[in-house]
């Protein structure tokens, strides 16, 4: 894959990523608001202001719940404009401002929402970040931007599936039938009920799960057949879960970083 | 200039990097603490532990209750109800999401507070904390009825595996009128210290 497909997918995802999460953020805005559960009047109270000017007008950025929905508006607007952008092969000069704008809206974003944060709005910084950096002419810069994405890919991977190693539920197969039985985490009770009937099936999936996770940074050895495969993997790995768990960002976020990490890798 | 901006790049790169391999080991998630200070900042490093190693086997609604002039209370009520979505649309389009792992969120640092502070807890300095806020906000925030004149909330853990809920939290009642805005009602509840 050459390096202008790999940049213009990862670019497109990110910005259908952004898209979904914004559009849905900005469905239940009223969760930020006074009375919501994430409050920006409350929320701003997570660290002492002083009186200072600075003090009082960051306290102000933090808690002002307008700047917070025109940031969600402009969390629609630019990856709008972004896929625009790439449609009709505008200037890179424009597709790097505007990534750059997303990248300041979505840290933003992330830093002041604080509860409800997760995972997926991390590696959506990472892939703006790294996507930003790769547009670069300089090639020192370029690279970093490229392997950044990838490495945290990598990493993304590598920790889930120690950290499960070393967690008795999953060595122990009880941790799927547990996710799969909460009404958050599960789009079917009848497949968390089918695990809880059959251990055997819910262990055998948590030591997949281990299993693909832990071998994960194996794309490093250079078998292109081998990278492919466990790319494959990975991504097939997000697509399930987004069905059976309902993490659709994870699905949206993830996948924007595997275009550069097959340029990367092979 | 060019050549210090990109190097600029690149270190801050590699360190994030770093971070983020030092923010998924215990110890290493002390010291980036540590180091970065505020607990937002720390956001921007990833962590990439999910569901792991202590995977979520329940799940954590917020619910509460009115008191009536009369002394009599309402049955509980789910605060955000739970939207059900057909698993094919889930996969694509999940608005919500975001709300519940707020609540959850709120609730494990309320609870892990409550175990940190020295015993007896003061039920004031709970009051006073982000997350007691923010679930108190929530439930401050729905439509008041006729005759209410306080409102109370709870934190319940349940799963489908198990027919049993236990009651992680319940707080005291705050009084709750329709002759306010809401800002003012956000500012007058923690001037009462629970009941229960």
């Amino acid at each position: 894959m050459s390096f202008q497909v790999a940049l213009q997918l990862t670019i497109a995802l990110l910005s259908v990523a952004t898209l979904v999460r914004a559009l849905e953020d900005w469905l239940t805005r009223a969760e930020y608001g006074t009375g919501g559960v994430m409050s920006a009047e409350v929320t701003a109270l997570q660290r002492a202001w002083g009186r200072s000017l600075l003090s009082r007008l960051l306290f102000h950025i933090t808690s002002s719940h307008k700047l917070l929905n025109l940031c969600m508006l402009m969390r629609i607007a630019l990856p709008i404009s972004l896929l625009l952008a790439l449609s009709l092969r505008q200037s890179s000069g424009l597709t790097v401002g505007l990534l750059a704008a997303n990248l300041l809206f979505a840290v933003f974003f992330l830093l002041r929402c604080g509860y409800g944060a997760d995972g997926a709005d991390q590696m959506l910084i990472v892939v703006n970040c790294g996507a930003l950096l790769a547009t670069s002419s300089n090639i020192i810069v370029h690279r970093t931007g490229v392997w950044f994405i990838t490495l945290q890919l990598i990493l993304s991977f590598f920790v889930a599936g120690l950290a499960k190693l070393f967690g008795r539920e999953w060595r122990s197969g009880v941790a799927m039938a547990g996710i799969l039985t909460t009404a958050r985490y599960s789009s079917s009770p009848w497949l968390g009920a089918m695990l809880v009937r059959r251990p055997v099936i819910s262990q055998a999936l948590c030591w997949a799960v281990i299993s693909v996770e832990t071998l994960f940074p194996v794309v490093l050895l250079g078998i292109p057949t081998l990278t492919v495969a466990t790319l494959i993997g990975g991504l097939l790995f997000h697509v399930s879960v987004a069905f059976t768990m309902g993490l659709n960002n994870f699905m949206y976020t993830f996948a924007a970083a595997y275009p550069i990490s097959v340029y990367a890798l092979l | 200039m060019s050549t210090v901006l990109s190097g600029v790049a690149v270190v801050v790169m590699i360190l994030w990097l770093i971070a983020t391999a030092l923010a998924n080991t215990p110890v290493g998630d002390r010291i980036l603490t540590s180091v970065i200070g505020t607990r937002r900042i720390r956001a921007l490093v990833p962590t990439w532990s999910f569901f792991a190693p202590r995977p979520v086997s329940y799940d954590v609604t917020l619910l509460y209750r009115e008191r009536l002039a009369d002394g009599e209370c309402s049955p509980w009520r789910e605060a955000i109800p739970f939207p059900r979505r057909h698993p094919i649309i889930r996969a694509f389009w999940n608005p919500g999401a975001r709300a519940f792992k707020a609540v959850s969120d709120a609730s494990n640092v309320l609870i892990l507070s409550a175990r940190a502070a020295p015993q007896p807890v003061s039920p004031r300095s709970l009051m006073l904390s982000i997350p007691y806020l923010l679930l108190l906000a929530k439930t401050s925030s729905l439509k008041i009825g006729v005759g209410v004149v306080s409102r109370q909330f709870a934190l319940v853990r349940h799963s489908h595996r198990d027919a049993r809920i236990a009651v992680t939290f319940v707080s005291g009642f705050h009084d709750v009128s329709t002759s306010v805005t809401d800002g003012e009602r956000m500012s007058r509840c923690p001037s009462r210290l629970p009941s229960s």
